[in-house]
């Protein structure tokens, strides 16, 4: 069973490494052509934003990347840690499955409060729930990790 | 090991009741677009994506009611790791990869026929979270042996 664990682990740590790679080369160029096209923009005529609007626009813009970024690079450690180790039911991966689950319930409350400060755009369709409800399930997956660390120390108890 | 079962029974029992309105919604939502499709019968492309949205809804309800059973057996077992429980998440992944592949079909294959421009591509966001949660089955098969293990030595 441990060895079907880990090679569900290693193909789904390849899928993720993918799935992290490809959006970040279009990212990379879409962020480049955007932020030379802005740079020309600003440079043609003075921006109309006051400067705080830019510095919070900068911080929340900041914040929404590492709200995105964090949970795939935690996936990758997670499924690593469990290839690695000999049980998926450590304390430091509940921990880590936890930190997923707060950052997908994080992302629909701050992508509603970034449109409706820089878009003036409050409509509720910015918050559907699902990445919120998918947060809520994670975190309970990892309270049933932390249980079944208990389960595997007595396990290891035992013998 | 008490306080950590309550835990997960509480969170079970509010997921359950996330479960059981979602479940509700995507029903009603089903019916909704067959309605609209029934409605726009004589606009056929309209009609086409109203029954592929149908189609979707009652993937999202199945998958809901799934979850339901599964939350209700956490409940009622006293631990996550319980007999068929592992099978339950397994299809609930099954039903997302499916989900995945078939409803982008039925949408394509459903405008094909009325010869509107369209090209079929699979819904990769679900095949994936298909794949983590087959994968989460696994983790779970290996919890219940290791369950097994402690009511036995209890």
């Amino acid at each position: 069973m441990k060895e079907k664990c880990k090679r569900a682990c290693t193909i789904a740590s390849v899928i993720l490494m993918l799935y992290l790679i490809v959006p970040c080369i279009t990212f990379t160029a879409a962020a480049v052509t955007g932020f030379i096209k802005g740079w020309n923009d600003a440079a043609d005529e003075m921006p109309s934003d006051p400067i705080w609007m830019v510095f919070l626009g900068l911080i929340m813009s900041l914040v929404l990347i590492a709200v995105y970024i964090v949970p795939i690079v935690t996936a990758i450690r997670l499924l690593l840690g469990v290839r690695k180790a000999d049980s998926p039911f450590t304390e430091l991966n509940g921990k880590r499955i936890g930190t997923i689950g707060i950052c997908f319930m994080l992302m629909e409350p701050l992508d509603f409060l970034y449109s409706g400060i820089f878009h003036a755009d409050w409509s509720v369709e910015n918050f559907g729930g699902l990445a919120f409800s998918a947060g809520l399930v994670l975190y309970c997956i990892s309270l049933i990790f932390r249980y079944g660390c208990e389960l595997q120390q007595e396990s290891d108890e035992t013998l | 090991m008490e306080a950590k079962i309550e835990r997960i029974k509480y969170s079970a029992r509010l997921m359950m009741g996330l479960s059981g309105l979602m479940a509700v919604l995507m029903l009603i939502g089903c019916f909704a677009c067959i309605a609209e499709a029934v409605i726009n019968r004589e606009f056929a492309v309209q009609a086409a994506k109203s029954a592929g949205n149908a189609a979707d809804c009652a993937f999202y309800a199945a998958t809901a009611f799934t979850a339901l059973r599964l939350l209700g057996n956490i409940v009622s077992m006293g631990t996550p790791f319980g007999e068929k429980n592992d099978k339950l998440i397994k299809a609930i992944g099954i039903i997302t990869l499916i989900q995945g592949f078939a409803s982008p079909a039925v949408r394509a294959s459903l405008l094909g026929i009325l010869h509107a421009d369209v090209t079929y591509t699979s819904n990769s966001a679900l095949l994936f979270t298909g794949m983590i949660i087959l994968f989460i089955a696994k983790i779970f098969s290996y919890g219940q042996i290791l369950q097994q293990e402690s009511d036995e030595t209890l």
